[in-house]
């Protein structure tokens, strides 16, 4: 058997558990590891029947839209400020560039000659 | 005459037989148990001197048959290999042996798989000269006066002794006390008390200098547990398990008074042990969910996503 990732007691679950009988549970993280795992009960003890009991799951990697969000990642400030000046400061600039009087008020007028 | 029993008892089909002699020498490998688990009857086995007998009872009374004293082996088809396919097969087998008794060979090859040593033949009788029973044994001093055991460990049920009135001790008349090997599947129930030894009652020498083993070296009643949970129990006296030493009044030698036996509620408790009615876990269900906050949360997924949060639940029952 390859060494587990986890090696967990399960504690007593009264939610689960009634007078006649009684459900033990463990709640962990699954490991930073993909790949196929096996959830093993393995219990043995003298005079009791041994428990081995084994359920597989698959694990899979973080789909694209899971890994955390980059205006969550405290690092990525600087770059998102820098982005929101850039447009910030180019929004600004074509306000600018609209709204203001040509430079100089009389027009040169262009002589025909003839 | 000592009786010496040996019970099989099985949840296998009904029809479970031994291969008779025809095949000309034992195949080691042949196993006539139906591969197939369907029925649920059970059968009991037992052996007596004239060979091939077998008798199918759906009882499960524990059989002593009377042997005779000339020595006897299991019969051709109770092989020490047919023995371990059975308990490779789930059945469950309480042996009991007598100090008077030749003990098969086949029974101590067997023995010597699941690593329990006995004294060489007729050569092991459990003495103990400070709890003996005074009333039946004063002479001898062969019939052990034990306490009830206690759990064998501290997080473990007290199968065996519990229930015990205060004074009550279990009587072990003329039995056979045998070494365990350091094997994990093997516990010792019931053990001998460390004034007592084994003795080989045909030596004469005043002094017994080369002893088998002494004291809690010798387990008296000793079980195995396979892995796959088929049972195994050595009883190292037939007779404590004889209807006469289950109410008797037994004093110790140095007691002031009569004290009860335990020995009905012992053999109760073994052979319940034995053949899955004490001590028996089956799980109903295991089941295992995503813990985190989500609008769907489906019991046992077959794919998780890696540092996801999972809730394992399983449901051990005692049944």
């Amino acid at each position: 058997m390859l060494s587990p990732f986890h090696r967990l007691p399960l504690h007593l679950d009264a939610a689960h558990s009634s007078a006649t009988e009684s459900a033990y549970s463990a709640s962990f993280k699954l490991p930073d590891q993909h790949g196929i795992f096996n959830f093993k009960v393995n219990y043995k003890r003298p005079f009791l029947s041994n428990i081995e009991e084994k359920n597989t799951v698959s694990v899979r990697h973080m789909a694209h839209d899971e890994w955390p969000r980059s205006f969550v990642i405290s690092g990525a400030w600087p770059w998102i400020a820098g982005i929101g000046v850039t447009v910030a400061g180019w929004l600004a600039f074509c306000a600018l560039w609209m709204y203001s009087a040509p430079v100089g008020g009389k027009r040169v007028e262009s002589k025909k000659t003839q | 005459m000592v009786p010496l029993g040996l019970l099989l008892k099985n949840t296998m089909a009904d029809n479970w037989q031994a291969e008779d002699s025809s095949s000309p020498s034992r195949t080691p490998r042949a196993s006539p148990l139906p591969s197939s688990t369907s029925a649920s009857g059970h059968m009991t086995t037992s052996f007596s001197s004239r060979p091939r007998q077998r008798v199918n009872t759906s009882t499960s009374q524990l059989y002593n048959i009377p042997v005779a004293n000339h020595s006897l082996g299991l019969g051709p088809n109770l092989t020490p290999n047919i023995l371990v396919d059975f308990m490779n097969a789930k059945g469950n087998v309480l042996v009991t042996l007598s100090s008077g008794v030749a003990t098969p060979n086949s029974l101590v090859s067997l023995l010597s798989e699941l690593d329990i040593q006995l004294p060489a033949d007729r050569t092991g009788l459990v003495v103990d000269h400070f709890n003996y029973d005074a009333s039946t044994a004063a002479e001898t001093h062969d019939v052990l006066l034990l306490p009830p055991p206690g759990p064998v460990r501290p997080d473990v049920k007290n199968f065996f002794g519990a229930g015990a009135g205060k004074d009550e001790v279990l009587a072990f008349p003329r039995g056979v006390g045998a070494a365990l090997g350091s094997s994990e599947l093997l516990t010792p129930v019931l053990r001998a008390p460390r004034t007592a030894y084994s003795y080989n009652p045909k030596e004469q020498a005043e002094v017994v200098d080369d002893l088998f083993g002494a004291g809690e070296q010798l387990a008296l009643v000793s079980a195995f547990q396979a892995r796959n949970s088929a049972r195994f129990t050595l009883v190292g006296s037939a007779e404590m398990l004889q209807d006469k030493w289950f109410d008797a009044e037994a004093s110790k030698v140095g007691g002031k008074k009569a004290a009860k036996t335990f020995n009905r509620e012992f053999a109760k408790r073994v052979s319940g042990w034995t053949f899955n009615e004490i001590g028996v876990l089956r799980v109903n269900w295991i089941e295992h969910h995503l813990d985190e906050a989500v609008a769907v949360n489906e019991s046992n997924p077959s794919i998780y996503r890696i540092k996801n949060d999972v809730v394992s639940t399983a449901n051990p029952v005692t049944s």
